[in-house]
């Protein structure tokens, strides 16, 4: 018998045969997804959506997952979940296909759900983080980020206010990001994925 | 297996799941006990086919396309509430009401002083309009709405509450600002959370006149909470 064999079998694949054993998965998988995804989008909210979303979608492709255990189905799940944070971190939104096609709804935090997932996500430390990788970038890169993203303004003002060509602008823009983008996405103390 | 999650919001999604899995070993079982008999799937499809037929045409007789309302007359509302021309569109985003039937959308358009403006409506074949006795009647595109001027984070978004006598129905609806990244409505019973569209346009609707409680969450992960005082 090989180790593969050995491992317990994953709540996902039973839920293809038995669909109520998907609660059984969520429970094993959701917290840390959240806190996961907290972690990276600094958004309580935000990350609620994401999570929702993907186990919704997890739930709707029950069927697709090739793999048998534990470890196997928490990739493939992490796997939906960057697709869809990556989604949102390009265009700004969550898509709630799943969610919508499944009839179900994002609940919000109560005042004491707020605090827990500060504790667990440790946010107010990850956003010192990025204050101060912000505060370190190259001045020009930091300049740039802090009109286009802080003040919201478009390429062209920004330029403007730099006394830079727009292609300049975005190209201090994007290294900027990039930089707090890789220090978002990079492993966090407690990830358990 | 019903080990508790720290966040209530995580148990609640958990709930919705077990409601889900629940229901899809349900039609599981169904669909099993349904292939034993192969007679029967020839008659529920018969069935079904007849159902439709008379729920399509009941539809059709329930809900009749009347004229257009006609705009407002001149000096009837002032230029801050009328739309400039070429502005004014339907939202992307829709609802659905809690009976079901026509969802609920917005058309948003921007007046003279360059504000945010939005009105409410039922959509119909991509038009936006009022449902009165079974009919639907388009509301004019130039029609007047309600505007705000958006201020950084202490005006991010516009939102008005209406009660619907008619059908008892609570929409509240708005336009926000790109600050704003969701708008979550919670009641004694429920809680829904709805993002913006590209317009900044949202829309929530709810039976009866319940108390909501709005929670703002803005891109900086800080939230606004608006908790009306209740009814008496």
């Amino acid at each position: 018998m090989t180790d593969q064999a050995r491992q317990p079998t994953s709540a996902l694949r039973e839920a293809q045969e038995r669909p109520e054993v998907f609660e059984a998965f969520y429970r094993e998988h959701a917290q840390a997804l959240f806190v996961f995804l907290a972690r990276r989008s600094l958004d309580p909210q935000t990350a609620l959506e994401l999570t929702a979303e993907t186990f919704a979608t997890a739930f709707a492709r029950r069927r697709q997952f090739r793999g048998r255990t534990e470890a196997e189905a928490a990739g493939w799940l992490y796997q939906i979940a960057r697709n869809l944070m990556g989604k949102h971190h390009r265009n700004g939104v969550i898509r709630r296909r799943a969610l919508e096609r499944l009839g179900m709804t994002v609940p919000s935090f109560s005042d004491d759900d707020l605090e827990r997932v500060e504790q667990l996500a440790g946010l107010d430390r990850i956003r010192r983080s990025v204050r101060e990788e912000f505060d370190s970038l190259p001045p020009k890169q930091r300049d740039a980020v802090s009109l286009r993203v802080v003040d919201e303004l478009p390429y062209p003002e920004v330029a403007d206010r730099l006394g830079i060509s727009e292609q300049t602008a975005r190209a201090r823009v994007s290294r900027g990001l990039r930089t707090l983008r890789d220090l978002l996405a990079a492993p966090q103390p407690g990830d358990q994925t | 297996m019903n080990q508790p999650l720290d966040i209530d919001a995580l148990e609640d999604l958990a709930a919705q799941f077990r409601q889900l899995g629940n229901e899809a070993a349900t039609n599981r079982h169904r669909r099993r006990r349904t292939i034993k008999r192969p007679t029967r799937p020839v008659l529920i499809a018969a069935v079904t086919a007849v159902v439709l037929t008379c729920t399509a045409s009941a539809a059709t007789l329930v809900l009749r396309e009347g004229t257009p309302l006609p705009e407002a007359p001149a000096g009837d509302f002032t230029a801050d509430q009328l739309p400039l021309p070429e502005t004014s569109r339907l939202a992307g985003v829709q609802t659905t009401d809690p009976a079901g039937g026509a969802p609920w959308g917005v058309r948003v358009f921007s007046n003279a002083a360059g504000a945010h403006c939005f009105a409410p409506g039922r959509v119909v074949d991509g038009k936006l309009g009022v449902i009165s006795g079974g009919v639907f009647r388009e509301l004019p595109l130039r029609g007047p709405g309600t505007c705000v001027q958006f201020n950084g984070r202490e005006v991010p978004l516009g939102m008005v509450a209406r009660y619907y006598p008619p059908e008892d129905r609570t929409a509240i609806y708005g336009v926000a600002s790109p600050l704003v990244t969701s708008i979550g409505f919670q009641t004694g019973i429920r809680s829904q959370t709805v993002i913006p569209d590209s317009d900044g346009a949202y829309i929530a609707v709810f039976e009866g006149e319940p108390h909501v409680r709005r929670i703002i969450t803005l891109t900086d992960g800080t939230r606004q909470v608006l908790d009306p005082p209740r009814n008496p």
